[in-house]
């Protein structure tokens, strides 16, 4: 009886079959196996459990044919008429004499296991086919970190076969001096089951090595155990190059500049020491030139003495131009180390653009300009009047020098809070494009040959209007003069500048 | 005896000249001193004193600053008329800074000097 209760309540289905292969005994297990109840079984030709075909009848017959040698999948039915999968074992009780008496048959069912194993065959069989046309180079690792599978594109790449590749047979294609550090990355990576990335060179089938960008991710099965890792690599020497070439010429254009920069700096303090060099002999030459002159004019001229007088003249006034070259350089250096530095005081800017037009009354008429003034005094403001003066003077200058045989128009005028100093000429003009530059340093509309010049007056001319925080702007066409205006507040506010350095003292 | 009517202190040789044979030429008695030092011992050394003393400011040894600050310390020199010559900045400005009587910007046009000079005394 407890035995038979034993039996019955056994986990696994039990058949017994005689020699005829009729059914003589099944537990209650065999029953919910097949759906049906045990004394159902009992009698039957245990071939009929199993349809027909080679799953099925045929394996049946098979295992029943070898006893107890090997165990099957077999394909069953069960009462529902739902068709099923068991692992059958079968063996022979025998009799004392060795003869046998009856088959004993144990049915597994495996049809879930079978399912799970069916669907897993089929997903890996389609993460293959992504992979070997993917355009990227795969590999898979197990939970040992060795690799089990690399996709068509590795294999490609490498120029090896899938057996030479598994395990770490790719290590030889990696370059030696990459490879133990690409391996301890790997393996650090792997331990702590993290992504990774890294670089190594890579041996392709022609021999080259070429730089692959490896990046790896731990995987895991639909149950959460870790399963191992994979990996996608794209060669990325082209890229590397481009980068290396593009960083390189980086650093060059950086070098270039920094050079272009210490030339304009150089250039800077010898336009600064040159011009406080010829400036000093220039003034004592200056001085005695005067004195050259006063004493020539004060003594009676007589007639041989006349050709003297007229040369010491001429003197004069050529080194008042090298003077006024010279004094440009200065300028322009010290706005280029930031030493403009502004004096201002009270003054009538109707006052000064008449001293001014008187100033170089004598030029235009050798000029052949006529010169007028307009404005009505008192133009009160506070500026550094030298450096206004230096304005008028090179706006005139030009105007005489563009404008040959032109009238000349000076118009000073104040409106509110802001003065105003016009200067128009009848000359050559300047076109848009042009008019946008000429307020550079060494810069000029024209060609250098028709017009000598430094190119620095309107350069120095805009950085002091700008010093008082005014503006200038002109407008022209070419053909139809030219009108500059600057436009300057009553009273000045010069930029702040930093403390000068003393001026270099003369040696 | 040698008038020393005004002394003319000032590093660079060419100016120096310039501005003495500029005032000689004028009349004026000069004496020179290539930086202040000189022109202090000069000034200690003798009975007579200029009637006006020119100073440059930037000059090697002793400069036009160091100058003043001596003579001002010094009882018999500290009333001199002095007229700063310098092309730092704008000399009037300097010249209120240091408290002297009156400045001329470098480079010196020969009218200005003269009109300066005829202010402190007559040839």
């Amino acid at each position: 009886m407890t035995r038979d209760l034993l039996y019955d309540s056994a986990p696994v289905a039990h058949l017994e079959v005689d020699l005829d292969g009729l059914i003589c005994r099944a537990n209650n297990a065999c029953a919910s196996a097949f759906t049906c109840t045990a004394s159902n079984l009992v009698g039957r030709p245990l071939i009929s459990l199993f349809p027909d075909g080679p799953n099925g009848r045929d394996k049946a017959q098979h295992v029943l044919q070898g006893l107890g040698t090997e165990a099957e999948e077999v394909a069953f039915v069960r009462g529902d008429g739902s068709e099923r999968w068991a692992q059958m074992f079968a063996w022979p009780v025998r009799t004392s004499d060795g003869l046998p008496q009856t088959i004993q048959i144990l049915l597994l069912d495996i049809t879930e296991q079978r399912r799970l194993h069916l669907e897993l065959e089929g997903s890996e069989a389609h993460f293959r086919l992504l992979g070997d046309s993917a355009p990227i180079m795969l590999w898979i690792a197990g939970r040992d970190a060795r690799c089990t599978s690399f996709n068509q594109r590795w294999l490609e790449f490498t120029g090896r076969s899938m057996e030479m590749e598994v395990g770490d047979g790719w290590l030889v294609s990696v370059h030696p001096e990459d490879l133990p550090g690409a391996m301890a990355a790997y393996l650090a990576a792997f331990a702590d089951r993290r992504s990774f990335r890294m670089e190594y060179r890579l041996r392709r089938a022609d021999g080259q090595y070429r730089w692959i960008l490896d990046t790896g991710v731990p995987r895991y099965l639909p149950d959460g155990d870790f399963a191992g890792y994979i990996g996608s690599c794209i060669d990325v020497t082209d890229f590397k190059e481009a980068h290396e070439a593009l960083r390189s010429l980086k650093g060059q254009l950086e070098e270039r500049v920094q050079e272009a920069g210490e030339a304009i700096q150089a250039r800077d303090e010898f336009l600064s020491i040159a011009s406080h060099e010829l400036r000093t002999p220039l003034s004592a030459l200056v001085l005695q030139l005067a004195g050259l002159q006063h004493t020539l004019h004060a003594t009676k001229v007589q007639s041989q003495n006349a050709k003297l007088v007229g040369k010491v003249d001429k003197a004069v006034k050529v080194t008042g131009r090298l003077t006024t070259l010279v004094d440009s350089l200065l300028d322009v250096s010290r706005i280029a180390s930031g030493r403009l530095q502004l004096h201002p005081e009270a003054c009538d800017l109707a006052d000064v653009a008449r001293d001014m037009v008187a100033r170089d009354a004598e030029a235009a008429r050798r000029a052949g300009c006529e010169l007028r003034c307009h404005g009505e005094p008192p133009i009160l403001g506070v500026w550094d009047r030298v450096r206004i003066e230096q304005i008028l003077a090179n706006l005139l200058s030009n105007a005489m020098k563009y404008g040959p045989g032109n009238p000349i128009e000076v118009t000073v005028a104040a409106a509110g809070e802001t003065a105003t100093i016009a200067v128009r000429d009848h000359g050559i003009g300047i076109s848009q494009a042009d008019a946008e530059r000429i307020f550079g340093r060494f810069e000029r509309a024209v060609s250098v040959r028709h017009y000598g010049g430094l190119g620095l007056g309107l350069y120095i001319t805009r950085q002091i209007a700008e010093a008082h925080g005014g503006t200038i702007r002109v407008t022209s066409e070419p053909g139809a003069g030219a009108l500059f205006v600057v436009e300057l507040p009553r009273r000045c506010e010069p930029r702040a500048e930093p403390e000068p350095p003393r001026e270099r003292a003369p040696r | 005896m040698s008038p020393g009517r005004v002394l003319v202190v000032e590093d660079n040789d060419d100016i120096r000249e310039a501005v003495a044979e500029s005032l000689e030429d004028a009349g004026y008695g000069v004496w020179l001193a290539a930086n202040g030092a000189i022109a202090m011992n000069a000034l200690r050394e003798s009975t007579d004193l200029p009637f006006l003393i020119l100073l440059d400011l930037m000059m090697p040894v002793m400069d036009g600053a160091q100058f003043l600050q001596e003579m001002r310390g010094d009882p018999r020199l500290s009333e001199l008329p002095v007229v700063l010559v310098t092309a730092d900045g704008s000399a009037v400005t300097r010249a209120t800074a240091l408290g002297t009587h009156g400045g001329l910007q470098k480079p010196v046009q020969l009218d200005d000097l003269l009109s300066t000079v005829a202010k402190y005394c007559q040839p």
